[in-house]
């Protein structure tokens, strides 16, 4: 019985799967603090099968272009060039290794359920796989979702919310915001 | 078995950690800076420069008349290196927009559908804990707030019975017309029938920089709402901030654990009082000690309340006094103004029934009685029967007189028909609401809808439905009690009360029945 549930648990473990979410991101409250612009996942529009991607500090939205830090440099790009953008804004409550912990971790508590197993297992499977497929979705999917939500709404959550400040010397605006593993995790 | 339980017990622990908080964030121009203080609590507010530099403010007045917000704050430069902290005082001119921001949660992707099906479950939940405290009482009504339909008004909250129909002003204090067509949307969000039998907007001319505020006996004034220091000291201790403005942050103390109708005093005083005629603006809600007592009420009459709510129509205004006997006792927010060593003058009254929507009421003083530029005033009221978001002062104008619209259609929530055209009369054929109900009033506001005041005039009763719960409670001793001794029955109920005092309020709002446009 417990070489089934083993075999059922490799089956329903989600498989290879990457999504966009940054490696640290702020708490809500923290988030609603900060003076920094949220983190910008860009897909531009191509004819290629792998969509180009740019990732970074969101510093604004102007009328017809996007402003964001590409690295340590500040690309704009045209809006009407881009496919998809995912706003990260704040800490998700689970990630996605967490989903999987926790359907690994719920799955082979059944293994002590004798032949309760038989109904406990598969309500952890379906129920698990599903829940851990939806995490991955919703982690993926990012705070704001352009087309779903309007660029005046991403637009919200960038360093100038006002648009690039007029007479601005773009060389002078430096990246605050970078993608950095998780703190005590980062070797020194 | 006891593992299958503690498999399930984590499964759901696992679903329920996927609610998610996240930061709402709302942007507005200087002309709009006022629109985010009644938004919502915000930690700060930012103030974006023209220049890209950024000032957090962790305090904050906005001073309109002239132009600027000051506050105690940080800046921070266009890479947002901190270059300073401290006092500020920004001119609106070198503002490019102000941002302020709400953490909330939701249920996340996981987890929606299962919090979905035990929503029901979970308010089950909550009203069988608290029957008394389930969200009830009149239609209440939401208007554009210039970033949300959000809730302006709840309308003849005393009505409970046909007998007790009554007119309603209430003020749509933060609503923002986007032009001629505005709509009010009047949900039914409780477990009672709503009767509507008229619904008109009252549209009061108003000068530029100056709103127009009514009393509570329905006299519109042209205001100029000032901007004045206060200090303000309840039996708690200092409660000046949360007073001093218009934020949704509420001064409210505890009932007293012997006798319901105790009072309590609030002592203000205001630098710099200008001269000439002034009103004092007071922006509040009652708590829910109302509905607590009108729920207690129904599940005293139990079977029979239909029959006691009868009499009041076949007996009429005798009993309609007799039944008014707690909510006289309990009375509305008493502005008194010292008088030197006169003692105290009466100057008027201000509050009005509800716990869902803060409204604005105005009361006029009598005279001057400021000395030295410093005016003292007491609130005197029923202790723990009122929240108080702000306490202000204004320079009073002319009245001014109201032009009354009637709805130009009706349409069901969710659809596009409109269910009645402008000859129908709300009069004759009045709107009802079950549970859940909600529709849509268009109206046509004369030219320059943004140089008049709104208020919502709304006439009707409500039937509160009969909990099962409340059954087991029938008791006509108490009834009549309620009716012939009123002193008594608020003393009688007080520790009643005060056991559900402390969760009421989060109780009352999560049973709100809420269906969203």
């Amino acid at each position: 019985m417990k070489y089934v549930a083993l075999a059922a648990l490799l089956l329903f473990l989600p498989g290879c799967y990457t999504v966009d979410l940054p490696r640290r991101l702020p708490e809500a409250k923290q988030a609603a603090d900060l003076t920094t612009g949220a983190w910008l996942v860009v897909y531009q529009k191509t004819s290629e099968k792998k969509a180009p991607k740019f990732e970074g500090e969101l510093i604004a939205v102007e009328s017809d272009s996007v402003f964001f830090f590409s690295g340590t440099e500040l690309k704009g790009i045209r809006k009407d060039s881009v496919a998809t953008a995912k706003l990260f804004v704040t800490e998700p409550p689970i990630r996605p290794g967490t989903a999987d912990a926790w359907m690994v971790f719920g799955t082979l508590s059944t293994l002590s359920h004798g032949w309760a197993l038989i109904l406990s297992l598969p309500v952890w499977l379906i129920g698990g796989s599903i829940g851990a497929a939806a995490i991955y979705s919703a982690d993926d999917r990012g705070d704001l979702l352009y087309p779903e939500d309007s660029w005046s709404e991403l637009g919200k959550f960038a360093r100038f919310p006002q648009g690039l400040p007029r007479g601005l010397d773009r060389t002078r605006l430096e990246v605050r915001v970078r993608d950095l593993p998780p703190e005590g995790t980062r070797k020194k | 078995m006891k593992a299958t339980l503690v498999s399930l017990v984590i499964a759901g622990v696992a679903v329920s950690g996927c609610t998610r908080s996240y930061v709402e964030r709302r942007i507005a121009d200087v002309s709009a800076a006022q629109s985010l203080i009644r938004w919502g609590p915000s930690a700060s507010l930012k103030a974006h420069m023209k220049d890209g530099q950024v000032c957090v403010f962790s305090s904050w007045e906005f001073h309109d008349s002239a132009r600027a917000v000051s506050g105690k704050g940080s800046f921070y430069n266009i890479n947002r290196d901190s270059i300073g902290s401290g006092l500020f005082t920004l001119s609106y001119d070198s503002i490019a927009l102000f941002e302020s921001n709400v953490v909330s949660s939701r249920a996340g992707a996981a987890g929606g559908l299962i919090l979905l099906s035990g929503a029901s479950a979970v308010l089950s939940i909550y009203c069988l804990s608290n029957p008394k405290a389930c969200f009830g009482s009149c239609p209440t009504f939401y208007a554009w707030d210039g970033h949300a339909m959000s809730l302006q008004a709840e309308g003849f909250s005393s009505s409970i019975a046909p007998a007790l129909e009554r007119t309603d002003v209430d003020q749509l204090f933060t609503a923002v017309p986007r032009g001629r067509e505005f709509q009010v949307l009047v949900k039914n969000e409780a477990l009672e029938t709503q009767v509507i039998r008229a619904a008109h907007i009252l549209a009061v001319p108003r000068p530029p920089g100056r709103r127009v505020l009514s009393t509570s006996d329905g006299v519109f004034f042209e205001a100029e709402l000032l901007n004045l220091p206060l200090a303000a000291r309840a039996a708690t201790g200092d409660v000046s901030q949360v007073l001093r403005t218009f934020d949704g942050r509420e001064y409210f103390s505890a009932a007293d654990s012997m006798d319901l109708a105790a009072r309590e005093e609030v002592d203000i005083e205001f630098q710099d009082a200008p001269p000439g005629r002034l009103g004092v603006v007071i922006a509040c809600r009652q708590t829910l000690m109302t509905t607590y007592l009108l729920y207690q009420g129904l599940a005293y009459m139990g079977r029979s309340a239909g029959h006691w709510l009868a009499e009041l129509d076949r007996k009429g205004e005798k009993a309609c006094e007799m039944a008014g006997g707690c909510g006289r006792l309990l009375g509305q927010i008493d502005v008194l103004a010292a008088q030197g060593t006169a003692g105290w003058s009466v100057e008027g009254s201000a509050g009005e029934t509800g716990p869902i929507a803060e409204q604005v009421s105005l009361v006029p003083l009598s005279g001057d009685h400021s000395r030295d530029g410093v005016l003292r005033l007491r609130l005197r009221m029923t202790k723990g029967f009122w929240r108080i978001d702000h306490v202000g002062l204004a320079r009073l104008g002319p009245r001014a007189v109201p032009v009354r619209l009637d709805p130009m259609s009706i349409v069901p929530l969710g659809t596009s028909e409109p269910m009645r055209d402008s000859s129908w009369e709300l009069e004759k054929r009045p709107l009802v609401l079950l549970p859940g109900d909600a529709y849509t009033l268009n109206y046509r506001l004369p030219e320059d809808p943004g140089r008049y005041e709104l208020f919502m005039e709304s006439r009707g009763y409500y039937l509160e439905w009969i909990r099962n719960e409340w059954l087991a409670e029938e008791n006509p001793a108490m009834v009549a009690q309620m009716l012939s001794d009123p002193e008594k029955f608020l003393r009688t109920m007080a520790p009643g009360f005060k056991r559900a005092e402390p969760t009421m309020e989060k109780t009352f709002w999560s049973s709100r029945i809420e269906r969203t446009p």
